[in-house]
């Protein structure tokens, strides 16, 4: 009988904790949103305000980041001072795909991410600060409609855990 | 500069196609003096004085849209936006000064080269910087360790940027002739230091302050209330402003080093601008150039009333 009810524990201690787990999850995905946001509102301060090209941009932002987003755009310094790539666009795609891929960004977030490459380095300030914006206020949709949603799905997350937890039991038991 | 420096400084900007062009053509880099790519048209090199095609396959290597596009991309470090107020100029600075000049269509606003966009001719010309140039004139333009308010006075391509890169060298480090002062040069065009990111490229000295990429005028008058210049030397003066700045400079006790286009005392007179400057001897020298025989050849060196002293 004792077993039993330490078999039960265990089982609705373990799907509450995946429950737990995959809420977190939900939630890091948001802080990354909300973190490579303010990193794009960083660089775009940066071009504002100095006109540097990237890999200066880059540099100085680097050293203030967290991991794995200073890994990245370290590399990208390295890479835009070795000009190992004929376009910017290729070196900034294998770079996130190498970097980020270990990040909390999903696939539609890199992708967008990726994209947005192959519209860096135009002619001149204006149009590259407008595409910058244009991405950080998509950032900010993207965010704003993840955060609404945010709280009742880590309350089922975690609801779900606990219960499957005790319908498993249930059935074992 | 080393040679495998410039070497490096130079291949990097060039396209991967036209780097193994030119490393299979086997080039000295110190006899190279541009790369010209053109699209749709052959690779030249200007090369020991001679304009040369090189041919690695038996076959010239006409340079492609992609090509320029490509050096584009490594020449601003694929930040084209970053080099916007030297597009407008139409060259950019490079590691090392080299000079990168390019044409394309230019974009108009308000009556002014605002950029410019598909750039389709691309000339990198190597810096050479000759030290010891101005060693002929240097015992001239000085009195007491102390140089004389100096103006070089040169048509186009006599080398007088050249001299006057020298002459700030010279007068910076200090020598036998001249007791080492505190240069500021205003370098609008990066010509003179040719700076990278700030840093001069070419051997200007260890006393001397660059402001890069600096209208004269402005750039003079910084000059003289941050870094306190013993010496300030400018390249190609000429507007009312850029002379109203210098006399500023003069009253500041400040001792002037400059240029101007010209081809002789007697053309200067004619300009009214500098007419009252020798009049008023302003300037204590005056050191004409030409290349009738050579480039930079000194046709004169003139006192402080316009007359030849030598």
């Amino acid at each position: 009988m004792y077993l039993k009810i330490v078999g039960s524990i265990m089982i609705i201690v373990s799907t509450s904790a995946i429950g737990y787990w995959y809420s977190m999850e939900l939630q890091k995905h948001l802080n990354d949103l909300q973190y490579i946001r303010q990193l794009f509102l960083m660089i775009y301060g940066e071009i504002h305000y100095t006109q540097e090209a990237f890999g200066e941009v880059f540099s100085h932002l680097g050293r203030q980041l967290r991991e794995p987003y200073a890994a990245w755009l370290e590399n990208m310094t390295t890479e835009i001072r070795d000009r190992r790539r004929a376009s910017f666009t290729e070196l900034w795609c294998e770079s996130i795909d190498t970097f980020l891929s270990v990040s909390n960004l999903k696939k539609e977030d890199l992708s967008e991410l990726k994209d947005l490459g192959t519209q860096m380095g135009y002619l001149d300030t204006d149009t590259q600060l407008g595409v910058l914006k244009l991405y950080t206020e998509k950032l900010d949709l993207r965010i704003q409609t993840i955060r609404g949603g945010l709280a009742p799905k880590k309350r089922l997350c975690n609801c779900l855990g606990i219960m499957s937890g005790i319908f498993i039991a249930i059935i074992l038991v | 500069m080393a040679e495998g420096t410039r070497k490096e400084q130079i291949i990097r900007v060039l396209p991967k196609s036209v780097q193994r062009v030119i490393e299979q053509w086997g080039i000295r880099f110190d006899k190279l003096q541009e790369i010209r790519l053109r699209a749709g048209q052959p690779l030249f090199l200007i090369y020991a004085g001679n304009e040369i095609m090189p041919e690695p396959g038996g076959k010239y290597y006409a340079v492609t849209k992609e090509d320029v596009r490509e050096s584009l991309e490594y020449i601003s470090h694929y930040s084209l936006y970053a080099y916007e107020n030297e597009m407008k100029q139409g060259f950019i600075t490079i590691e090392g000064g080299h000079r990168v000049g390019m044409t394309g269509k230019v974009i108009i606003e308000k009556e002014k080269v605002k950029n410019m966009k598909h750039i389709s001719s691309i000339n990198i010309r190597v810096s050479h910087e000759i030290t010891g140039c101005a060693d002929e004139i240097l015992p001239y333009i000085v009195h007491n360790k102390q140089i004389y308010h100096t103006l070089i006075v040169s048509p186009p391509r006599c080398g007088k940027t050249t001299l006057l890169r020298d002459l700030i060298r010279q007068i910076s480090d200090g020598n036998e002739y001249v007791r080492g002062c505190t240069v500021g040069v205003v370098d609008e065009r990066s010509e003179i230091g040719g700076c990278y990111k700030g840093v001069p490229q070419n051997q200007v000295g260890k006393r001397t302050d660059v402001l890069d990429c600096c209208p004269k005028a402005e750039g003079m008058i910084m000059l003289i209330r941050s870094m306190a210049p013993q010496v300030i030397a400018v390249d190609e003066i000429g507007s009312g402003e850029e002379i109203h700045a210098l006399e500023y400079a003069l009253h500041c006790g400040c001792k002037i080093l400059a240029t101007v286009h010209g081809s002789s005392m007697e053309e200067l007179r004619k300009k009214p601008l500098f007419e009252q400057m020798i009049q008023g001897k302003r300037f204590e020298r005056y050191v004409v150039l030409s290349n009738r025989e050579k480039v930079g050849q000194v046709e004169g060196i003139y006192d402080e009333r316009g007359n030849r002293c030598i």
